[in-house]
């Protein structure tokens, strides 16, 4: 045998134990996200392809290396997981990953563009496998199917199968990298994709409606348990996953930490709206129970540690009242160092208003305040506002003996005022004091008399409308007690919305029952607060308290009965 | 499917296409020979003009002296050289993607057909005209730099036969392969695709079909997920058989294995019962005696208490029955106290192959679309709700608008009775646009009318709920309701004879619903004619990948002829390049992309410019400007009118959509293919006989 036939062989030997080693690869390797699933019994078997495909489909079906990763954790290592697959298509790309990823985004565009969406969704799994680690294709790609493909199609179902398709989108990406921003996308998606779109009602029956079988469910699998099939109830175990996971000690990214704090409480208290207006025992026993417990929870958000970047340290929002007391102890000890200081520089500013626009300020924590007079006080508020620097500098002036320790209170009362204006502005931001009210009124016994009995009234406009009138003035008078004692529902878009939606009812029920508009209408507030705001007036017009209140229209013709 | 351009009439096509290929050609010759006529002089003075007569004549000679067997005989050592490369590897290569390629597919997406026809075609060109371009682009350059071509030269062959011999050989190779990819292809598609579905026997439940040709006891129920899909089983209750509803374009056959056993006073009949839940698709049913009557009846699954004891004449008398809260007594088609089992029939049902994912349906499209304003008016296009893609035009609901599809040359066996019983089949992609929310759980509701123009017969309006994206099926019944003029009273009429009177039609659909809108397109509207099979449409397909090859081989061969290994490899390259985006090219050649021409671009790029903003109007900018205006946009011009179109020649999204491929497309394409392989080889020809090697 010569050297060159010796040479052949030795080459036709490596390239049979490389195809050979193709096929343990294969089925090694073979991706975990995708079930070979099979029928079982008769129906499978004539499904059965017997050629080339019938091997590869046999050999996927262990998928080793990815049930290895499962059970092992692999796939939560901070640099996530490494897919078989995607590496083989970036080895594929021979170097010329990066504009492969190009062409391919533009196709993305492309094919969205011409609504060919098959291909789009193919083309978003390719620019996946490329891109794996790279969080932004997860949001951006995962969006684009859940809000911008969806909307696209006209009929609900098809929407849905799409929002649907970007969570799982989203929820494949976590396989990959361990990002808060991705558990929050997909808390996000689950509750205010499903529970806030014009299909609401829609998309949480189809959310609702369980699969016959586990294996069938399109939804990713939880990480916690959740009491039901329920958009928000999933949401939220997303959004406490984001917590445990800041506990453990990852870096949260993308959301401020309060507002991660309070979505959990948020999609309890949202769970509780959209379940009590679909299901009316769930209104009658248990909501009121479900509103304790989501008070509990939101009060909790203030227990939790949170990171505020304006101070670079940790605050806890429950302090507020601490560090209140706090700089309420700083200013009493620097007014002491020059009593009676405070309220002379404020009777100094007093006495460069107008005295007819003072009087109005004065009023200022009264209620039903006309709009001129809001406005009025509204630009008087920070020219009358005495703050601690004005009084420092009066003692510094006055005198400057004083000067070494009013500069140490300063700095005291700086530091408390940095630390009480952060949290203040944590609280602000996730409206803490309204979603406590709301908790604590729905959860009261008045609270749950109001719903029912609005309920009852509307279940009697929807018999016969002539017979509402008087449960709707019934339950009007309990919302006039409930509204006196939470004032800041009045001014709530979201009550006041139900609230103006039963009044066109109840217009619609006096029409029935041949009765006028009662002039001591007990919401007449939630109306009013409705009206169009005056317009601001530009730099320089002075408003007075005799401005003429603006032009405000009857409220929107009703309705036909039953909308 | 989507056809943003259309297909000419064949001979339309040639009358027009030819006229405009020989005057480029003859333009391109002229230019050709003068600048060869200008060589010979620069190169050979005053002898030049004579050289150059010599060398057409000769060039002449041997095209009228070309032996087929010579010719057969290159082809031959062409095939066999590239077989002796080892081009086989390739199909090496498609089988290693094939067995990775379940990695990347999934059956489960929305249009899975689209998805695995899409793959396999791409793969296979990829790998079939990348392997032409190779083998024909160093072909020629390797055999001139061995030497090797002085042992073909020196034989009694001319260099026509040479160069025609090498793309025969090439294309024959390539054929081979392509043939052997196209195989493998199929049966992956078909095998990946395939699939079943569990018929969960406790899901079905009993209903009653009522129609005019009398009551049918059926069983009906979602059949197991597969693939992310799952059907609604219809079973005949007495046969076994049946079929599911139509679900991401396909359905499936139902049928039952059935196992009877008579029952005795031995028969356990509780024992059999309970064995259904042992297989999931096990029903077990009996046949009663019942009174007078024997029928089949179903124990439901919610079944309680069964007492039976031996009846007189033969079987088991059911003494006492709990047929549970599920059931419904009043029904006929459930076991009832005093009925006598005669049989036990224990059946299996089991869900076939999927029918029509891979099809080649035979559209018989309009010849013009027309939309009708609110006025009355006749426009070219309808209302733009503002969307970037403006393929489709729409018209608004509950006014006078509609669009008006113009069909001709529509016959009656095209349609055969027996294939469509319920009528004509008219498919409809629509799509939807609402300007309100309107009922969301409701489809936006729509109406076709079929108009004859000069029978003057109308059909009464079909009214359907349109679904978006998805194409709807409309039979309109052979006999229709139908009026001869709008104010005519609507009576009985023949579609045939009154409506498609000489094959002609007029579609007319408006939208019913206020406020919202339906968006069409020319394509989007079509008569369903015999559907065709898959294998034929799939090598129709692959034909298409094939004509492509043969392009590109003579591109390789061509330049092969004077330009060395890799030049030429990059010469073909951007050829195939500049040909499969020609469009694109040619819109920045005609300056209509926003962002100027190339230099323009690149201008904009270094500078960060955004490309819908005007350049700053600096002196650079301008030179920009002028060059790409005076330089590349010609020459980009000229190169693309030179280049074919190799995009147009594909027609896998025909095969992956489900539509057959016009045999008038693919004889257009091959008229394309030849129209540039003729000024090809000539071009070669001429050049190759100018190099010394060859005379």
């Amino acid at each position: 045998m010569t050297h060159r036939s010796r040479s052949f062989q030795r080459k036709v030997i490596y390239l049979i134990l490389m195809a050979a080693l193709l096929l343990p690869i294969s089925w090694l390797g073979m991706p975990g996200e995708r079930k070979a699933k099979q029928p079982s019994g008769a129906a499978g078997q004539q499904a059965e392809p017997p050629l080339l495909t019938t091997l590869t489909h046999q050999l996927s079906r262990p998928r080793v290396l990815a049930r290895l990763q499962q059970e092992r954790g692999f796939s939560r290592a901070d640099l996530g997981d490494i897919d078989a697959g995607s590496e083989t298509v970036k080895l594929f790309t021979l170097g010329l990953h990066g504009p492969a990823c190009t062409i391919l985004w533009e196709r993305s565009r492309y094919y969205q563009k011409v609504e060919s969406w098959s291909k789009l969704a193919a083309t978003v799994d390719q620019i996946r496998k490329l891109q794996p680690h790279f969080i932004l294709v997860w949001r951006f790609q995962g969006w684009n199917l859940s809000y911008n493909v969806s909307v696209e199609w006209d009929d609900y179902k098809e929407r849905y199968y799409w929002v649907v398709e970007g969570i799982r989108f989203i929820d494949e990406g976590q396989k990959y990298n361990v990002d808060t921003r991705l558990i929050w996308d997909e808390g996000w998606f689950t509750a205010y994709k499903i529970g806030k779109s014009d299909e609401q009602r829609q998309f949480r029956v189809l959310f609702r409606d369980p699969p016959k079988r586990e294996e069938e469910d399109s939804l990713p699998k939880l990480p916690h348990a959740v009491a039901e099939r329920d958009n928000w109830l999933h949401g939220r175990a997303s959004f406490v996953e984001i917590l445990d996971l800041i506990d453990a000690g990852v870096t949260p990214r993308g959301q401020s930490q309060v507002i991660m704090a309070s979505e959990p409480a948020k999609c309890t208290i949202r769970y509780i709206s959209a379940k009590s207006e679909e299901d009316r025992d769930f209104l009658a026993n248990s909501a009121g129970v479900w509103w304790g417990d989501a008070l509990t929870e939101w009060e909790k958000v203030t227990q939790r540690k949170i990171r505020s970047y304006v101070l670079d340290e940790d605050v806890y929002l429950k302090d507020v009242a601490k560090y209140e007391d706090d700089r309420n102890q700083a200013a009493a000890k620097l007014d002491a160092l020059l009593p009676g200081k405070r309220e002379a520089l404020l009777q100094a500013k007093m006495s460069q208003i107008d005295p007819a626009e003072l009087k109005v300020w004065e009023k200022r924590d009264q209620p039903n305040l006309t709009p001129g007079e809001q406005q009025i006080i509204f630009r008087l508020t920070p020219l009358l506002a005495v703050n601690d620097a004005d009084v420092l500098q009066a003692i510094v002036a006055e005198r400057p003996d004083l000067r070494e320790r009013a500069d140490a209170m300063a700095v005291e009362l700086v530091r408390i005022e940095n630390r009480l204006s952060a949290v203040r502005h944590q609280l602000q931001t996730i409206n803490y004091d309204y979603w406590r009210d709301r908790c604590e009124a729905e959860a009261s016994e008045l609270g749950r008399e109001a719903r029912l009995k609005l309920l009852a009234a509307h279940d009697k406009y929807r018999q016969d409308p002539a017979t509402a009138k008087a449960p709707y003035e019934e339950a009007f008078a309990v919302w006039r007690k409930l509204l006196d004692k939470y004032k800041s529902f009045v001014q709530d878009g979201e009550i006041g919305d139900e609230l103006i939606r039963e009044m066109r009812r109840y217009e619609v029920a006096l029409e029935k029952s041949v009765a006028p508009w009662p002039n001591d209408f007990p919401l007449q507030d939630v109306i009013d607060a409705r009206k169009p705001f005056p317009p601001i007036p530009k730099t320089g017009v002075r408003t007075t308290i005799d401005s003429p209140p603006p032009a405000i229209g009857p409220l929107p013709p009703p309705r036909a009965p039953g909308t | 499917m989507v056809i943003e351009s259309d297909i000419p009439d064949f001979w339309t096509f040639l009358t027009e296409g030819g006229l405009r290929w020989l005057i480029v050609v003859g333009i391109v010759a002229a230019v050709g020979l003068l600048i060869s006529f200008i060589l010979s002089l620069v190169n050979h003075g005053p002898k030049g003009p004579g050289i150059f007569g010599r060398r057409f004549l000769d060039f002449l000679r041997d095209l009228g002296s070309l032996s087929p067997r010579r010719t057969w005989a290159m082809a031959s050592l062409a095939f066999m050289e590239a077989w002796r490369r080892r081009v086989w590897a390739v199909l090496l290569v498609f089988f290693a993607v094939l067995l990775f390629a379940p990695w990347f597919l999934r059956p489960d997406a929305k249009e899975p057909a689209r998805l695995y026809i899409d793959f396999v075609m791409f793969s296979s060109s990829l790998l079939v005209l990348g392997l032409s371009l190779v083998i024909s682009a160093f072909s020629m350059p390797a055999d001139i730099a061995n030497k090797t071509i002085h042992t073909v030269v020196t034989k009694p062959v001319r260099s026509p036969e040479i160069l025609l011999g090498r793309v025969l050989g090439f294309t024959g190779i390539g054929t081979v392969l392509l043939f052997c990819m196209g195989l493998v292809g199929y049966f992956f598609v078909d095998r990946g695709l395939g699939h079943g579905h569990e018929i969960v026997a406790a899901d079905l439940v009993p209903e009653t079909i009522r129609s005019q040709r009398g009551d049918t006891e059926v069983l009906r129920g979602k059949t197991g997920m597969t693939y992310k899909h799952a059907h609604v089983a219809t079973i005949n209750l007495a046969t076994g058989d049946g079929e599911t509803d139509l679900v991401q374009g396909h359905r499936h056959l139902i049928t039952a294995e059935s196992e009877s056993i008579e029952a005795t006073a031995s028969t356990n009949v509780q024992q059999l019962l309970d064995d259904r839940g042992k297989e999931r698709n096990l029903d077990v049913l009996f046949q009663v005696r019942r009174g007078e009557e024997t029928r089949l009846v179903r124990p439901p699954f919610s079944m309680g208490k069964l007492a039976t004891s031996p009846a007189g004449g033969g079987g088991l008398l059911i003494d006492e029955i709990d047929l549970g809260k599920s059931a419904d007594p009043r029904r006929e088609d459930v076991p009832k106290a005093r009925d006598v089992i005669v049989s036990i029939l224990r059946r299996r049902y089991s869900a076939g192959p999927p029918l029509g994912l891979l099809t080649a349906r035979v559209a018989h499209y309009a010849d013009a679309l027309g939309f009708r304003d609110k006025q009355g008016q006749m426009k070219a296009t309808g209302i733009s709700v503002g969307y970037e893609w403006e393929y489709r035009s729409y018209l608004e609901g509950a006014t006078p608008e509609a669009a008006l599809w113009k069909f001709t040359g529509l016959k009656a066996e095209d349609y055969p009775r027996d294939e469509f019983p319920d009528g004509l089949r008219i498919n409809v992609t629509l799509s939807v646009f609402r300007s309100h929310k309107g009922e969301i759980d409701k489809g936006v509701v729509a109406n076709i009318v079929l108009r004859n123009e000069k029978t003057g017969f109308e059909t009464e309006p079909i009214r359907f709920t349109t679904k978006e994206f998805e194409t709807l099926t409309l039979d309109v019944p052979y006999s229709v309701r139908a009026r001869r003029g709008a104010d005519a009273p609507y009576g009985d009429a023949e579609l045939w004879r009154d409506i498609l009177d000489g094959g002609d039609a007029i579609v007319q659909l408006q939208c019913d619903d206020v406020q919202q809108f339906l968006g069409v397109a020319k394509r989007d509207v079509y008569f369903l004619a015999s559907e065709k099979g898959f294998l034929q449409n799939f090598a129709k397909g692959y034909l298409g990948i094939w004509m492509q090859m043969v392009l590109i081989i003579g591109f390789g061969v061509m330049f092969g002829t004077f330009l060395n290994a890799f030049v030429s490899l990059m010469a073909t390259f951007c050829a195939a390049l500049v040909g499969y985006s020609a469009m694109f090219v040619l819109e920045i050649a005609t300056q209509r992309l926003p962002g100027g021409g190339a230099l323009e671009s690149a201008f904009r790029l270094l500078n960060r410019d955004p490309i819908t903003t005007p350049l700053n109007p600096s002196l650079t900018a301008k030179w920009f400007q002028s060059m790409d205006f005076f330089l590349f946009n010609p020459v980009l011009w000229v190169i693309v009118q030179a280049l074919p179109d190799l995009s147009v020649l594909g027609c896998g999204d025909f095969v992956a959509s489900g539509y057959d491929v016009p045999w008038n497309m693919l004889a257009q394409q091959a008229v394309r293919v030849l129209g540039f392989m003729l000024p090809l080889l000539l071009m070669g020809h001429y050049i190759f006989k100018g190099r010394e090697l060859a005379k």
